[in-house]
């Protein structure tokens, strides 16, 4: 039996089927020739079926976390209530108008928000090593020549999942938002520059969260 | 007896699958950076045009217009280099999927895993 075809030339006798010489590939003082004619066949088979546990037992390798169809539902609900929101304000604001037409509307973006955030949170985040020392190796330099630049390598070089951190930005953009809109009368160019950012974090944290489902 | 592995099928079959991934990848990461870089763009244009002399931006909001414009870029780097580590993890279970398949051939079982 041969497993892959390499030249016999290449290879020590051991491997090529050659008669195996007490002294020189092994350290024992018996027979080996004989023994390794009759059993050849068995312990090739053996050590194919060996390499061949060893080749499929790695054989998923997981740099990021699981698909969570909860927390793609979650996102689809969270975009749901914000595209509401962000329609009903459309045509510009009056502060006066708050209270009655608007804050429920942020209290459920904010509850689903903080909902969701739990969700991530519990879902178990692979650090392989070589992750994390690719990490350390690419950000380290980087991070000495600029203190301004730091936190964005090091956050890049944590290579952490990205989602609760758009949900994150996303509340602080809501929260931005309200408080604009409790406190003065928006314009309709308002509203679009307040929801780029909404909507990017919600964009963000959807396209990452799909690219998981592989 | 078992069937031999030819080494070159197994090489070609392993970069192949492992261009047609990358491919795949690339053009979603692609395409995300080219949707993103619009909206940063868009909204770069709505703060230049609110804080322009009449606009609708105040001079004390301003910080915190362009604190939000940074933090719309800083994480494009964030989402991009997730991205690339997602597609990094399929390429390379796409080669070790190929490799499976090899071994299956050879030892006439389809593995269980």
């Amino acid at each position: 039996m041969q497993f892959f075809r390499i030249g016999k030339s290449n290879l020590p006798e051991k491997l090529t089927g050659g008669t195996l010489r007490p002294g020189r590939n092994c350290s024992g003082d018996f027979a080996v020739g004989g023994i390794m004619k009759r059993y050849r066949t068995g312990l090739n088979s053996f050590f194919c079926l060996l390499l061949a546990a060893l080749l499929v037992s790695g054989c998923t390798v997981r740099l990021a976390p699981e698909h969570e169809p909860a927390i793609v539902d979650g996102l689809k609900t969270l975009s749901v209530a914000t595209s509401t929101l962000l329609g009903k304000m459309k045509a510009g604001t009056k502060k006066a108008d708050f209270e009655k037409e608007r804050k429920s509307f942020y209290d459920e973006i904010v509850g689903q928000a903080n909902g969701l955030l739990l969700l991530i949170d519990v879902r178990p985040e692979p650090k392989p090593a070589v992750l994390r020392w690719l990490g350390m190796a690419s950000a380290d330099d980087l991070t000495k020549k600029s203190s301004q630049d730091a936190n964005l390598w090091t956050d890049i070089k944590k290579l952490d999942v990205p989602t609760d951190d758009q949900i994150n930005w996303l509340l602080e953009e809501v929260a931005r938002m309200k408080n604009a809109d409790k406190n003065s009368d928006l314009p309709p160019e308002a509203i679009r520059a307040f929801s780029k950012p909404i909507l990017r974090a919600l964009k963000n944290a959807l396209t990452y969260e799909m690219a998981l489902d592989r | 007896m078992m069937a031999a592995i030819n080494a070159s099928d197994l090489l070609d079959n392993i970069l192949n699958t492992a261009a047609n991934t990358a491919s795949t990848g690339i053009d979603s990461i692609s395409q995300f950076a080219k949707d993103y870089a619009e909206d940063i763009a868009e909204y770069a244009a709505l703060i230049a045009k609110g804080a322009a002399p009449g606009g609708w931006i105040d001079e004390e909001d301003l910080p915190g217009w362009t604190k939000s414009l940074k933090k719309m870029i800083r994480e494009f780097a964030r989402m991009v280099a997730a991205l690339i580590v997602v597609e990094v993890e399929k390429i390379i279970n796409a080669v070790l999927d190929v490799i499976k398949t090899a071994v299956e051939g050879v030892i006439g079982k389809v593995l269980p895993i």
